[in-house]
């Protein structure tokens, strides 16, 4: 059986050997170009995504600092500047959903890494969204009430009211929403790491691939001198040798496929020659 | 010396490299094409080609001199070490390229040592394919070139000169071609034994199947972070220590044991010393160790002592406890085990236990010797008188197995480890263990070493593999006639 396998690999023609070496050293050439596309392609991908993720970060973080300073700056008009009109209501009412929202998807994101930053960011959120609801819905003006009618000597009002408990929060969301940001970077970072160890294994299979072929191509050189260009430069020294000198045809030149049938006429000329 | 024909030689033993990698393929194409298919393939496609080459420009050839037989055995371990890397580093993972050499040789040499921190994060094809590194070097990667050689004769026997110790040569009885069959039979045989008993006990078939690769190929490769710690059975420690005192046994004699022929297990002096060694030692240590207090009842340190004796010895290095935690008594036995090792002919590394029964003879008839110095003494081994040759080549083996430890240790030294891991590790290597003491024990492994140092080992592996001067002997090969 183990004749049998050996018989395939038998080639007795040279021209049929140095096909298969060719077509062997292009196979592995054509195999690493696709290898390194494949690859390349494997890594651009990879690189893509991280940029899109950075990009969807830094809008999301773009949209909650927004929804936040709009909320903010609503407040401000109506609580420290006493501008109760109805725009800046309004405005305080549809920051709490977009503040919400956004809150909503930034949690999601960093909740598979970090549920703790997450459950802080909303808590955090739910205390600003809370004191604004309750300021747009006059309930923080009703408590005002209740205290002066408690204590008509005090001047505590909105005002004080935003410096005591809005403010606080709302530093307190933004350093989050910060943080967030920080953190979403840092997940990234980690991403471009492993990027950056993938691009290094990408090249890995093409590298071994190359050196392979270097191998192959090596081989190809040696068995093509040995086999090929030795056999020849000797039967042309003795051939030299014969017309020069009539020095006999050296039959000690070893050959094999075509060069031996070569060498075998070679002889039969010379020997009538010499006859 | 022919070059192209010793290239030819190699082409075949990339072939069966191949195979097995294609085979490891499959494994992961059943278990789902799980992220070592792709590298697996890959790195067949790349070895069929590398040994495709050769064949089909050079042709066959009968006769073999010496000097091609060993450039023949030591270039097919150095290139089958070299494309048994390209697996471990398209994957990736923790193979570096200093760490996929480390495992490749590692395996090859059926040295056992690893450099991962979390084997089970590998996927099964890779996890099949270093296991098959550790088969494939048990039985000698020439042997698989021999089998399908289709030139017979003298070149095998050439080539079985260089791959077996001289000490097993002379032991056996068998025609060069007969050598293949036992090696193939019986290796084959208690491989497949072995699987099906671990499969029996409560291994799965994948678990079972590489562990008995692990184990007759003397390598102890397992599947577990924890080793054969992991399954806690004794039942399966049974098996695997029966399989690895069988493979750490001459593979002829086992041969002729089967065959119902003299010269068996039963009546060799090597093998009854071998079989004697163990079981004082064991129970030295498990005396020792339940002395000390390191397990509670005596049963249990003889069944952890018996494995871990059997493990050291025959070179396997599978581990059910951490013996940096064992008694100072217990672990200079277990590094005289390393040192010693088991059998010559079998997959086992190391001194072998051959040379150390035939030393301990030179040295009581040298003693004979001054005291009737006109005497004529013979030193004889099973009834067979041994020649100088053998005796000045053992005792020159010694002093270099003794020298090359040195080396290995004052280099492990240099880069600042302490004694114990410096000598252990250099001993284990040299004897193809695996585990040592200190840094490097049983529950340890190599990841933490310097590159420097993991290169250092590899060498040790690959000297100790090629018993010492098989390898010296390539550095010379110029000036040798």
């Amino acid at each position: 059986m183990f004749k049998k396998i050996a018989k395939i690999f038998s080639i007795n023609s040279m021209s049929r050997r140095m096909r298969v070496a060719f077509t062997s050293i292009i196979l592995l050439l054509i195999f690493s170009g696709a290898m390194s596309l494949f690859e390349l392609e494997r890594v651009g991908h990879d690189t893509e995504k991280i940029l899109d993720a950075s990009r969807e970060n830094i809008e999301l973080a773009e949209q909650m600092i927004t929804a936040l300073n709009k909320q903010n700056n609503a407040i401000i008009h109506m609580a420290v500047m006493r501008n109760n009109s109805p725009l800046y209501i309004n405005e305080c009412k549809s920051s709490i959903n977009e503040l919400d929202q956004s809150i909503n998807i930034a949690c999601e994101r960093i909740a598979k890494s970090s549920k703790e930053s997450a459950d802080m960011l909303r808590s955090s959120s739910n205390c600003v969204n809370t004191l604004a609801r309750e300021y747009a819905t006059g309930q923080v003006h009703a408590e005002l009430r209740a205290m002066r009618e408690i204590d008509s000597t005090t001047t505590y009002n909105t005002h004080n009211w935003y410096i005591d408990q809005y403010n606080d929060e709302y530093m307190d969301l933004a350093q989050r929403i910060t943080n967030f940001m920080a953190d979403s970077q840092d997940l990234l970072g980690n991403d471009v790491n492993q990027l950056s160890h993938t691009a290094q294994r990408a090249v890995t299979p093409v590298f071994i691939s190359l050196v392979v072929m270097l191998v192959v191509v090596l081989m190809f050189y040696y068995f093509m001198r040995i086999y090929l260009i030795k056999p020849i430069l000797r039967m042309n020294r003795s051939l030299g040798n014969f017309i020069t000198y009539k020095m006999p045809f050296d039959n000690t030149i070893k050959c094999r496929d075509e060069l031996e049938t070569m060498r075998e006429r070679i002889k039969t000329i010379t020997e009538k020659q010499q006859l | 010396m022919r070059l192209q024909v010793v290239i030819r030689y190699i082409g075949m033993v990339l072939q069966f490299i191949a195979a097995f990698m294609l085979a490891s393929a499959a494994v992961s194409m059943l278990n789902g094409y799980d992220s070592s298919y792709y590298p697996l393939l890959l790195s067949a496609f790349l070895t069929a080609l590398l040994g495709i080459f050769p064949l089909i420009f050079v042709d066959r050839t009968e006769e073999l001199s010496t000097k091609e037989g060993y450039a023949i055995v030591v270039g097919s371990w150095l290139v089958a070490c070299v494309v048994g890397m390209f697996p471990y580093l398209i994957w990736g993972g923790e193979f570096s390229l200093i760490n996929a050499w480390f495992e490749s040789v590692s395996g090859f040499t059926t040295t056992g040592a690893s450099i991962l921190n979390d084997i089970e994060a590998l996927p099964k094809g890779l996890l099949f394919w270093r296991a098959s590194s550790a088969w494939i070097g048990g039985i000698g990667v020439v042997m698989f070139a021999l089998v399908i050689l289709p030139s017979l004769g003298k070149s095998r026997h050439m080539l079985s000169n260089v791959e077996l110790s001289t000490i097993a040569k002379d032991n056996f009885h068998y025609r060069s071609n007969v050598i293949i069959r036992i090696l193939i039979f019986v290796y084959a045989g208690l491989t497949l034994i072995t699987t099906l008993l671990l499969k029996s006990n409560g291994m799965g078939w994948f678990d079972a199947t590489t562990h008995a690769m692990s184990a007759c190929g003397t390598c102890g490769f397992s599947n577990k972070n924890d080793s054969i710690a992991f399954y806690d059975s004794a039942s399966i420690e049974a098996i695997l220590i029966g399989a690895m005192v069988l493979a750490g046994i001459h593979f002829g004699i086992l041969y002729a044991t089967i065959t119902g022929r003299k010269n068996n297990i039963f009546r060799s002096e090597v093998v009854r010393t071998y079989i004697g060694m163990l079981i004082i030692v064991s129970v030295v240590i498990a005396i020792s160790l339940y002395h000390d207090g390191i397990y509670s009842s005596f049963g249990e340190s003889i069944r952890h002592s018996s494995f871990q004796v059997v493990s050291y010895t025959t070179t396997s290095g599978f581990a059910t406890a951490d013996t940096n935690l064992w008694t100072p008594l217990a672990i200079i036995l277990l590094m005289f085990c390393t040192v010693v090792c088991a059998c010559a002919g079998s997959t086992a590394g190391g001194m072998k236990i051959d040379r150390l029964l035939i030393a301990i003879k030179v040295l009581r008839n040298r003693i004979k010797l001054q005291q009737h110095p006109n005497a004529v003494i013979r030193t004889k081994v099973d009834g067979v008188v041994q020649d100088d040759g053998v005796l000045s080549l053992i005792m020159t083996f010694i002093v270099a197995y003794i020298m090359l430890a040195l080396i290995g240790t004052i280099i492990y030294a240099m880069f600042g480890y302490d004694l114990m891991t410096s000598f252990s590790a250099s001993i284990t290597c040299l004897s193809n263990v695996g585990p040592g003491f200190g840094e490097v024990g049983s529950m340890n492994n190599y990841a933490d070493l310097p590159a420097a140092l993991k290169f250092t080992s590899t060498m040790l592996m690959l000297i100790g593999r090629l018993e010492i001067f098989g390898f010296i002997q390539l550095f010379f090969m110029k000036s040798w006639r």
